[in-house]
């Protein structure tokens, strides 16, 4: 299989390429003038290759000794006739003495980033090298940050921080063959700067970009929303027959839903101890899985990426935080596995795994970040690497929710690898049901609630916002209002490719509505 | 040698490589772009690899190039003219096959299936790690195994 579809893949690259066009003319200036977004700009006038070098000797003499003294990156990369040399000279340097006692810098290349922005840098094979660097602004003498970076070798993580007088490096010496990882420092204006070991070896230059998160707000108000219509709902009653959920004595319906690939639709039915699979002809299986109360009382699901039930609970343990069950749509059973999910918790499915987040990260309160509980291989992850993260990954994406302090919501979608990271803010007055990214790099959709009252039907209002060119576009479709009463909080809303799955419990049974974005 | 000398050297192969990256409407302008500013940068007369340079600038391009354009022409494409696939040069099914990807899985892809270039050898041109090459392969593989199997 895998030959055949790296076959099948080299042939649509080579479709794909085979609609390139010619190449156009040499680029001179005036085909960016031309360009009405694009600002006339006069080409700066270019360093020559001698400038680096010379720059960067300037720099290391004004930095070496501080860097030295401070305990360098390791004694075994600093001759001490140097080090001599150069405690004699701070504050007197010249050009030309520096340059007789400094060997040129090896320039190993150029790096590009955003301040805040990890990086990998490559040192030179087998060199002898400490941890520490120094990130100074082109033409200036003086270090404007320090570096320290994450490599083997050494039990430490990347770190900057502005550059000071008693800063030190930790005293270390690696050969280790890279790359290390260094985080650009986050409060450095965009422009040229040269990035060096702190013993003057060897650098690289660094051109740091704007950075680049884009930020939009999107005005639920500008457009008139488009109203969604189901395209079809699925209803049934009380009970706990094969077409039945929940138990009306109480009002509870089902905790929680979600959708097979196949549009098959899997409720945990909490209140009835048990897990319902509807087929998507209109057949069932009856039940898929039961649960005895005295061993396991489950609170939350999701059907992963490999159609395999993720179900939440707690087992009849004094003390122990819940358990994971991993059930196949055959019925097949694993676990319990431990978690450190201690608190009712809401499942999600990425491709990347399931993760749990608590009560706070469903959108009533600030997110506090998420819990790793299998793997995209569906393989439970060991408590120890349990470890929250704060945004939930989609794919090679990621997706965070934080609350502003106005009470706005941020989306923020980091599209994959190290693209630009975009934010969506949305009004103050929702409350945030669902938040989804779609398949495609730039676009989220976020369910908001329209009102928290009890009082008053509750409307929804879907804004799907993608980015298009400098702006966001954002079309928002709203779902007729519903009184919150008869809303589960949990699990309510799901996303599968367009289509949108609504669960709600009326009184008389469960719902599932389907609404279609459009394309 | 020259900017020019060393555009017209390499010039043809970036149009192809920012092909599958963008699409055959953009590729142009992204090369012209991602060359000017790559000759204009300060850091252009310390660089020695031109030719990986001139490739990560193009990929740079390309990420921060309209992200929706290609999404939006085909279904333009599909719109004005639905028997395109077969009477055009414009593969539009190949187009939405592509707009599946990152912009980083497409320079994996393209690298690795078009270039023959082994993940180590990707990670020099793209500079980043043969980890993330081999990371941003294996998802666009899925991604696109998801589509073939359709």
């Amino acid at each position: 299989m895998s030959d055949r579809l790296d076959a099948r893949i080299r042939e649509l690259t080579f479709r794909l390429i085979q609609m390139s066009p010619e190449a156009p003319p040499f680029p001179e200036e005036t085909m960016v003038q031309l360009r009405p977004s694009a600002p006339a700009v006069t080409p700066p006038k270019r360093q020559p290759r001698l400038a680096w070098a010379m720059a960067a000797v300037v720099v290391l003499a004004a930095i070496a000794v501080p860097a030295l003294l401070l305990g360098g990156p390791s004694d075994d990369v600093i001759d001490d006739a140097t080090t001599t040399t150069l405690a004699g000279t701070t504050t007197t340097l010249t050009t030309t003495t520096v340059a007789t006692a400094i060997p040129e810098p090896e320039i190993l290349g150029s790096l590009f980033g955003e301040p805040g922005q990890t990086i990998d840098i490559t040192p030179p094979d087998q060199r002898r090298r400490g941890v520490g660097y120094t990130v100074t602004p082109f033409g200036s003498t003086t270090p404007a940050f320090w570096l320290i970076a994450a490599a083997d070798g050494f039990d430490g993580e990347a770190q900057w921080g502005p550059w000071a007088s008693g800063a030190t490096f930790p005293d270390i010496s690696i050969t280790s063959p890279g790359p290390d990882t260094v985080i650009l420092p986050g409060t450095a204006t965009p422009g040229e700067y040269l990035v060096c070991q702190t013993d003057g070896s060897f650098c690289w230059t660094l051109q740091l970009v704007e950075s680049t998160v884009r930020s939009f707000s999107i005005d639920t108000t500008a457009a008139a929303p488009i109203d969604l219509a189901p395209a079809d709902v699925t209803s049934t009653g009380w009970g706990t027959g094969e077409f039945e959920l929940g138990v009306s004595e109480t009002g509870f319906g089902p905790c929680c839903f979600d959708v097979t690939s196949d549009r098959g639709l899997v409720f945990l039915d909490a209140q009835n101890q048990r897990l319902m699979h509807w087929l998507p002809g209109g057949g069932s299986v009856f039940p898929l899985a039961t649960f005895q109360p005295a061993e396991f009382v489950a609170d939350a699901m999701a059907v992963g990426h490999d159609d395999r039930i993720y179900v939440l609970g707690m087992s009849n343990r004094p003390g122990r935080p819940h358990d994971l069950l991993i059930i196949g749509l055959d019925g097949s059973v694993e676990g319990p596995f431990e978690t450190v999910v201690d608190s009712n918790a809401n499942l999600q499915a990425t491709a990347d795994g399931i993760y749990a987040g608590n009560a706070l990260v469903d959108g009533t309160q600030p997110a506090n970040g998420w819990i790793p509980l299998a793997t995209s291989a569906g393989a439970p992850v060991p408590v120890a690497d349990q470890q929250p993260v704060a945004a939930l990954p989609v794919d090679d994406r990621s997706l965070r929710i934080e609350f502003a302090v106005d009470g706005t919501i941020i989306a923020i979608l980091n599209p994959g690898g190290d693209s630009v990271p975009i934010e969506y803010h949305i009004p103050g007055e929702y409350f945030l049901a669902g938040s989804f990214a779609q398949n495609e790099q730039s676009t989220v959709v976020l369910v908001l609630g329209t009102s928290w009252s009890a009082d008053e039907p509750t409307g929804f209002l879907i804004v799907r916002a993608s980015i298009e060119g400098e702006a966001v576009v954002s079309e928002v479709y709203r779902i007729a209002g519903r009184s919150w009463a008869e809303m589960g909080p949990f699990g309510t809303v799901r996303l599968e490719g367009s289509s949108l799955f609504f669960m709600s419990t009326t009184s008389s049974g469960t719902e599932v509505a389907r609404y279609e974005l459009p394309e | 040698m020259t900017d020019e000398e060393i555009y017209r050297k390499h010039a043809d192969d970036l149009v192809r490589f920012a092909t599958g990256l963008v699409g055959p409407f953009d590729a142009r302008d992204v090369v012209a772009d991602a060359c000017l500013a790559a000759f204009r940068s300060r850091n252009w007369p310390a660089v020695t690899n031109h030719r990986a340079y001139l490739y990560r600038s193009v990929v740079n391009h390309a990420r921060s190039h309209h992200r929706s354009t290609l999404r939006r022409r085909v279904r333009e494409l599909r719109a004005a003219t639905p028997d395109v696939a077969a009477t055009s040069d414009v593969d539009v099914d190949v187009l939405a096959a592509v707009n599946r990807l990152s912009v980083q899985q497409r320079a994996a892809v393209v690298l690795t299936y078009w270039e023959d270039l082994s993940p180590a050898e990707v990670s020099v041109r793209l500079g980043i790690s043969e980890g993330t090459v081999k990371q941003h392969l294996a998802r666009a593989r899925a991604r696109l195994k998801e589509l073939l199997d359709e």
